[in-house]
Protein backbone atom coordinates (compact mmCIF):
# COMPACT_ATOMS: atom_id res chain seq x y z
CA UNK A 1 0.00 0.00 0.00
CA UNK A 2 2.79 1.88 0.62
CA UNK A 3 4.70 2.33 -2.48
CA UNK A 4 1.27 2.54 -4.24
CA UNK A 5 0.89 5.28 -2.49
CA UNK A 6 3.81 6.79 -3.26
CA UNK A 7 3.55 5.75 -6.97
CA UNK A 8 0.24 7.74 -7.09
CA UNK A 9 1.90 10.67 -5.29
CA UNK A 10 4.58 10.73 -7.72
CA UNK A 11 1.64 10.62 -10.45
CA UNK A 12 0.08 13.11 -9.35
CA UNK A 13 2.81 15.69 -8.67
CA UNK A 14 2.61 17.56 -12.50
CA UNK A 15 -0.68 17.99 -12.65
CA UNK A 16 -1.12 18.85 -9.06
CA UNK A 17 1.35 21.62 -9.10
CA UNK A 18 -0.07 23.02 -12.44
CA UNK A 19 -3.64 22.83 -10.71
CA UNK A 20 -2.48 24.84 -7.40
CA UNK A 21 -0.78 27.23 -9.47
CA UNK A 22 -2.99 28.25 -11.75
CA UNK A 23 -5.76 28.31 -8.99
CA UNK A 24 -3.92 30.97 -7.20
CA UNK A 25 -2.90 32.81 -9.88
CA UNK A 26 -6.62 33.04 -10.94
CA UNK A 27 -7.11 34.26 -7.71
CA UNK A 28 -5.12 37.12 -7.71
CA UNK A 29 -5.81 38.09 -11.16
CA UNK A 30 -9.68 38.42 -10.15
CA UNK A 31 -8.61 40.99 -7.20
CA UNK A 32 -6.26 42.78 -9.60
CA UNK A 33 -9.52 43.13 -12.05
CA UNK A 34 -11.35 43.96 -9.44
CA UNK A 35 -9.45 46.50 -7.48
CA UNK A 36 -8.86 48.23 -11.35
CA UNK A 37 -12.39 48.69 -11.63
CA UNK A 38 -12.64 50.09 -8.17
CA UNK A 39 -10.58 52.73 -9.21
CA UNK A 40 -6.71 51.42 -8.27
CA UNK A 41 -3.91 52.52 -10.50
CA UNK A 42 -2.43 48.75 -11.60
CA UNK A 43 1.17 48.98 -9.24
CA UNK A 44 -1.86 49.46 -6.10
CA UNK A 45 -4.10 47.04 -7.85
CA UNK A 46 -1.01 44.70 -7.83
CA UNK A 47 0.03 45.10 -4.37
CA UNK A 48 -3.02 44.93 -2.55
CA UNK A 49 -4.07 41.58 -4.54
CA UNK A 50 -0.60 40.44 -3.17
CA UNK A 51 -1.26 41.30 0.32
CA UNK A 52 -4.46 40.49 1.01
CA UNK A 53 -3.46 36.98 -0.57
CA UNK A 54 -0.44 36.49 2.32
CA UNK A 55 2.44 34.61 1.06
CA UNK A 56 1.98 32.82 -2.16
CA UNK A 57 5.03 29.97 -2.00
CA UNK A 58 3.51 29.27 1.47
CA UNK A 59 -0.04 28.97 0.40
CA UNK A 60 1.08 26.86 -2.65
CA UNK A 61 3.12 24.30 -0.45
CA UNK A 62 -0.06 24.02 1.91
CA UNK A 63 -2.31 23.35 -0.64
CA UNK A 64 -0.03 20.63 -2.32
CA UNK A 65 0.57 19.42 1.28
CA UNK A 66 -3.46 18.69 1.73
CA UNK A 67 -3.67 16.98 -1.49
CA UNK A 68 -0.46 15.07 -1.00
CA UNK A 69 -1.99 13.55 1.94
CA UNK A 70 -4.24 10.74 1.43
CA UNK A 71 -5.85 8.89 4.12
CA UNK A 72 -6.36 5.25 5.09
CA UNK A 73 -7.30 3.20 8.78
CA UNK A 74 -4.91 5.97 10.64
CA UNK A 75 -5.79 9.24 8.61
CA UNK A 76 -2.86 12.01 8.95
CA UNK A 77 -2.51 15.49 7.66
CA UNK A 78 1.19 17.49 7.55
CA UNK A 79 1.31 21.00 7.05
CA UNK A 80 4.64 22.45 6.62
CA UNK A 81 4.44 25.51 8.46
CA UNK A 82 6.43 28.49 7.97
CA UNK A 83 9.24 28.89 10.66
CA UNK A 84 8.08 32.71 11.52
CA UNK A 85 11.82 34.08 11.25
CA UNK A 86 10.35 37.26 12.84
CA UNK A 87 10.48 40.13 10.69
CA UNK A 88 11.07 41.00 6.99
CA UNK A 89 13.73 39.08 4.47
CA UNK A 90 15.69 35.48 5.60
CA UNK A 91 18.12 35.60 8.00
CA UNK A 92 21.31 33.57 7.82
CA UNK A 93 21.27 30.78 10.08
CA UNK A 94 24.69 29.02 10.21
CA UNK A 95 27.89 30.16 10.59
CA UNK A 96 29.38 26.95 8.54
CA UNK A 97 29.00 27.20 4.90
CA UNK A 98 26.82 26.23 2.60
CA UNK A 99 24.37 28.75 4.94
CA UNK A 100 20.85 27.48 5.88
CA UNK A 101 18.24 30.37 5.15
CA UNK A 102 14.92 30.55 7.07
CA UNK A 103 11.64 29.84 5.39
CA UNK A 104 10.17 33.61 4.33
CA UNK A 105 8.87 35.59 1.03
CA UNK A 106 12.44 36.15 -0.13
CA UNK A 107 12.94 32.48 -0.78
CA UNK A 108 10.16 29.94 -1.70
CA UNK A 109 9.16 26.90 -0.52
CA UNK A 110 10.26 23.85 -0.85
CA UNK A 111 7.73 21.87 -2.21
CA UNK A 112 6.64 18.31 -0.64
CA UNK A 113 7.16 15.36 -3.33
CA UNK A 114 6.67 11.93 -2.08
CA UNK A 115 5.53 11.75 1.32
CA UNK A 116 5.95 8.80 3.26
CA UNK A 117 2.94 7.70 5.59
CA UNK A 118 3.42 7.63 9.08
CA UNK A 119 2.28 4.49 10.96
CA UNK A 120 0.64 4.58 13.93
CA UNK A 121 2.13 2.06 15.97
CA UNK A 122 -0.06 -0.49 17.80
CA UNK A 123 0.56 0.85 21.36
CA UNK A 124 -0.70 4.13 20.16
CA UNK A 125 -3.51 2.85 18.35
CA UNK A 126 -4.92 0.82 21.37
CA UNK A 127 -4.08 3.77 23.61
CA UNK A 128 -6.16 5.95 21.15
CA UNK A 129 -3.51 8.43 21.18
CA UNK A 130 -3.92 11.53 18.51
CA UNK A 131 -2.40 14.23 18.05
CA UNK A 132 0.62 16.72 16.47
CA UNK A 133 4.34 15.88 16.34
CA UNK A 134 5.89 19.25 15.44
CA UNK A 135 9.78 18.71 13.91
CA UNK A 136 12.16 20.62 12.21
CA UNK A 137 14.30 19.70 9.66
CA UNK A 138 16.90 20.82 8.04
CA UNK A 139 16.33 20.71 3.74
CA UNK A 140 19.79 21.17 2.19
CA UNK A 141 19.20 20.82 -2.26
CA UNK A 142 19.40 17.43 -2.18
CA UNK A 143 15.32 17.26 -1.09
CA UNK A 144 16.24 14.96 2.11
CA UNK A 145 15.78 16.09 5.69
CA UNK A 146 18.65 16.57 7.67
CA UNK A 147 19.13 17.26 11.12
CA UNK A 148 15.39 15.72 12.10
CA UNK A 149 14.43 16.98 15.76
CA UNK A 150 11.01 17.16 17.58
CA UNK A 151 10.47 20.60 18.75
CA UNK A 152 6.89 19.28 20.22
CA UNK A 153 6.15 15.89 21.50
CA UNK A 154 3.06 13.80 21.78
CA UNK A 155 4.48 10.91 22.52
CA UNK A 156 7.66 9.52 23.66
CA UNK A 157 6.76 5.73 24.95
CA UNK A 158 4.04 4.96 22.49
CA UNK A 159 6.21 5.50 19.48
CA UNK A 160 4.50 8.52 17.85
CA UNK A 161 6.87 11.17 18.16
CA UNK A 162 9.92 7.97 16.34
CA UNK A 163 7.30 7.39 14.06
CA UNK A 164 6.61 11.21 12.67
CA UNK A 165 10.81 11.56 12.27
CA UNK A 166 11.35 7.94 10.79
CA UNK A 167 8.47 9.38 8.36
CA UNK A 168 9.92 12.61 7.89
CA UNK A 169 13.42 11.42 6.83
CA UNK A 170 11.81 9.58 3.95
CA UNK A 171 10.07 12.33 2.58
CA UNK A 172 11.62 14.02 -0.69
CA UNK A 173 11.05 17.46 -1.39
CA UNK A 174 11.85 20.18 -3.91
CA UNK A 175 14.11 22.38 -2.84
CA UNK A 176 13.68 26.10 -1.65
CA UNK A 177 15.09 28.20 -4.02
CA UNK A 178 16.70 32.05 -3.70
CA UNK A 179 17.05 33.58 -6.96
CA UNK A 180 16.28 30.49 -8.63
CA UNK A 181 19.11 28.85 -7.10
CA UNK A 182 18.70 25.83 -4.62
CA UNK A 183 19.17 26.43 -1.30
CA UNK A 184 19.31 24.70 2.49
CA UNK A 185 16.43 25.91 4.48
CA UNK A 186 15.37 25.00 8.13
CA UNK A 187 11.91 23.76 8.07
CA UNK A 188 9.03 22.99 10.28
CA UNK A 189 6.19 20.68 9.50
CA UNK A 190 3.31 18.81 11.78
CA UNK A 191 2.96 15.49 11.65
CA UNK A 192 -1.06 15.08 12.70
CA UNK A 193 -1.92 11.45 13.76
CA UNK A 194 -5.54 11.15 14.14
CA UNK A 195 -7.87 7.95 14.23
CA UNK A 196 -10.85 7.88 12.36
CA UNK B 1 -18.22 28.50 -6.67
CA UNK B 2 -14.73 29.93 -7.04
CA UNK B 3 -12.02 30.73 -4.10
CA UNK B 4 -12.29 33.92 -5.13
CA UNK B 5 -16.11 34.21 -4.91
CA UNK B 6 -15.96 32.64 -2.18
CA UNK B 7 -13.34 35.02 -0.14
CA UNK B 8 -15.54 38.35 -1.42
CA UNK B 9 -18.64 36.13 -0.03
CA UNK B 10 -17.28 35.59 3.58
CA UNK B 11 -16.14 39.14 3.47
CA UNK B 12 -19.53 41.09 2.02
CA UNK B 13 -21.92 38.40 4.59
CA UNK B 14 -19.58 39.40 7.65
CA UNK B 15 -19.21 42.48 6.78
CA UNK B 16 -15.87 42.74 6.53
CA UNK B 17 -15.43 42.06 10.27
CA UNK B 18 -13.67 38.63 9.02
CA UNK B 19 -10.53 39.69 7.44
CA UNK B 20 -8.09 36.59 6.82
CA UNK B 21 -5.15 35.73 4.29
CA UNK B 22 -7.16 35.24 1.60
CA UNK B 23 -4.37 32.57 -0.06
CA UNK B 24 -5.53 30.63 3.59
CA UNK B 25 -8.84 29.81 2.13
CA UNK B 26 -7.59 27.27 -0.27
CA UNK B 27 -5.24 25.18 1.79
CA UNK B 28 -8.75 24.66 3.51
CA UNK B 29 -10.76 24.06 0.94
CA UNK B 30 -7.92 21.43 -0.38
CA UNK B 31 -8.54 19.81 2.79
CA UNK B 32 -12.23 19.79 2.96
CA UNK B 33 -12.44 17.99 -0.53
CA UNK B 34 -9.88 15.54 0.37
CA UNK B 35 -12.51 14.92 3.56
CA UNK B 36 -15.14 14.31 1.33
CA UNK B 37 -16.83 18.17 2.31
CA UNK B 38 -16.66 19.77 -1.19
CA UNK B 39 -16.14 18.59 -4.22
CA UNK B 40 -14.37 20.48 -6.87
CA UNK B 41 -14.06 20.79 -11.04
CA UNK B 42 -12.63 22.90 -13.59
CA UNK B 43 -14.83 25.07 -15.79
CA UNK B 44 -14.32 28.44 -17.59
CA UNK B 45 -14.91 30.93 -15.83
CA UNK B 46 -17.21 34.39 -16.85
CA UNK B 47 -14.48 36.30 -17.93
CA UNK B 48 -13.43 32.83 -19.94
CA UNK B 49 -10.36 31.67 -17.19
CA UNK B 50 -9.82 28.15 -15.93
CA UNK B 51 -10.81 28.51 -12.89
CA UNK B 52 -11.70 25.55 -10.37
CA UNK B 53 -15.46 25.26 -8.64
CA UNK B 54 -16.18 24.19 -5.35
CA UNK B 55 -19.50 22.80 -4.17
CA UNK B 56 -20.76 21.14 -1.26
CA UNK B 57 -21.59 17.55 -0.32
CA UNK B 58 -24.35 15.92 1.59
CA UNK B 59 -21.72 14.69 3.31
CA UNK B 60 -20.17 18.13 3.86
CA UNK B 61 -23.80 19.76 4.52
CA UNK B 62 -23.61 17.40 7.51
CA UNK B 63 -20.75 17.96 9.03
CA UNK B 64 -21.20 21.49 9.07
CA UNK B 65 -24.41 21.21 10.42
CA UNK B 66 -22.68 19.54 13.43
CA UNK B 67 -20.22 21.87 13.56
CA UNK B 68 -22.71 24.81 13.89
CA UNK B 69 -24.37 23.52 16.70
CA UNK B 70 -21.59 23.03 18.57
CA UNK B 71 -20.10 26.75 17.92
CA UNK B 72 -23.27 28.24 19.00
CA UNK B 73 -23.38 26.51 22.07
CA UNK B 74 -19.65 27.58 22.47
CA UNK B 75 -20.55 31.13 22.04
CA UNK B 76 -23.53 30.74 24.17
CA UNK B 77 -21.31 29.47 26.93
CA UNK B 78 -18.99 32.41 26.49
CA UNK B 79 -21.72 34.96 26.76
CA UNK B 80 -22.97 33.39 29.89
CA UNK B 81 -19.52 33.67 31.33
CA UNK B 82 -19.17 37.14 30.33
CA UNK B 83 -22.65 38.66 31.92
CA UNK B 84 -21.58 37.01 35.00
CA UNK B 85 -17.84 38.22 35.26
Amino acid sequence: MALVSRLLNVFRIPSLGRDVEDEVRFHLEQRVQQNLRLGMIKADAEKDAYTRFGSVEHTKTRMLAARLISSHAAAFMVTLALTAAGAAGWMLMARRSPPIYELTDGISAPIPLEMAKPEYTSLAKRAKLQGAVRVRCVLPPSGHCTDVVVVRSLDTHLGLDDEAVRAVRQWRFQPATLDGSPVSTRIDMEVTFALR
Amino acid sequence: MHGFAIAERIHETSADILRVEEGSLYPALHRMEEAGWVTSEWRASDNNRRARYYRITAGGRRHFAGIESEWAAHVKAVMRVMRLA
